[in-house]
């Protein structure tokens, strides 16, 4: 249980952090955008798209291998945080 | 005078020169079906004289001017694509690296004149200013490089942009003339 609740506390920074470079480089807020929203239909340009993905790279200190970066692994709030989990250390996650 | 007669025998002799070779290659391509066999059509291009290396896609016909072997002039990279209906002027080399991108309907420039009296504004001597476009690079449909130019390395030229001036690596230029509009991350990768 103790394990679960700081996976979600994890997750939940995560998100915030997708959704406030999201906000930096779009210029757009988040507020009105769900998890699970397509980014693209609510107007991500690949441009920007690129962009985020060079500030996630950043903010989380990984580098994306070339065959995440499609358009599926980054078209939603959920799936930006899956696909960064899953490169994520997990002896870091807490960070 | 003399100028203006030599001007004019390369006149003659440019609408007169018929390169029986790439005039073959010109008319097999024209019927192979527009975006497909683009790995077939250019083979017909390398036997037209074109310097492609392996693994180019060229989508559909392309558009080749130049005085003297002007096909000789145009050196392709692998893996690059190349769209219909592009253009290459090769009265001086125009050079492609790996991994470009060419749009429908870009075309390329190296040859420009000296302007003229009113009675013909342009001269008929040419001057041939090479073109490069190196690795990665994405040029837009439309687009239109002007003679001399460098694309530098990973760039993007927006569709229908006029370039005028050599390009540093890494940005995204757009417009007429086309001006730096954006620096793009990924420049090492």
């Amino acid at each position: 249980v103790i394990e679960q609740s700081v996976n979600e506390a994890r997750f939940a920074n995560i998100t915030a952090d997708i959704m406030e470079l999201i906000t930096e480089i779009t210029g757009v807020t988040t507020d009105g955008i769900r998890s699970t929203d397509d980014l693209y239909n609510a107007g991500l340009k690949s441009l920007a798209a690129i962009r985020l993905i060079a500030a996630l790279e950043d903010r989380f200190d990984i580098e994306f291998p070339e065959t995440v970066l499609h358009r599926g692994a980054f078209s939603t709030i959920d799936r930006i945080r899956a696909t960064l989990v899953a490169l994520l250390p997990s002896d870091t996650c807490e960070a | 005078m003399a100028a203006y007669s030599a001007a004019l025998r390369e006149l003659v002799s440019l609408s007169g020169a018929v390169n029986p070779r790439f005039a073959l290659c010109d008319l097999l391509v024209s019927l192979l079906p527009r975006y497909a066999l683009g790995g077939v059509r250019a083979e017909l291009y390398r036997l037209a004289g074109c310097q492609l290396a392996p693994a180019v896609t060229v989508q559909g016909p392309l558009v080749m001017l130049g005085a003297g072997p002007a096909t000789q002039r145009l050196r392709v990279g692998s893996g690059c694509v190349i769209g219909p209906s592009a253009t290459f002027v090769l009265d001086g080399e125009i050079t492609i690296g790996q991994n470009v991108s060419i749009g429908p309907s870009a075309a390329f420039h190296t040859a420009t004149h000296n302007i003229g009296f009113g009675s013909r504004r342009m001269q008929l001597l040419t001057h041939a200013y090479a073109i490069t476009v190196e690795d990665g690079v994405w040029i837009g449909a439309h687009s239109l490089v002007m003679p001399g130019v460098t694309v530098g390395r990973g760039s993007v030229v927006s569709a229908g942009s006029v370039v005028t001036e050599s390009v540093p690596a890494n940005v995204l230029v757009a417009g007429n003339p086309a001006t730096v509009r954006e620096s793009l991350p990924f420049g090492n990768r």
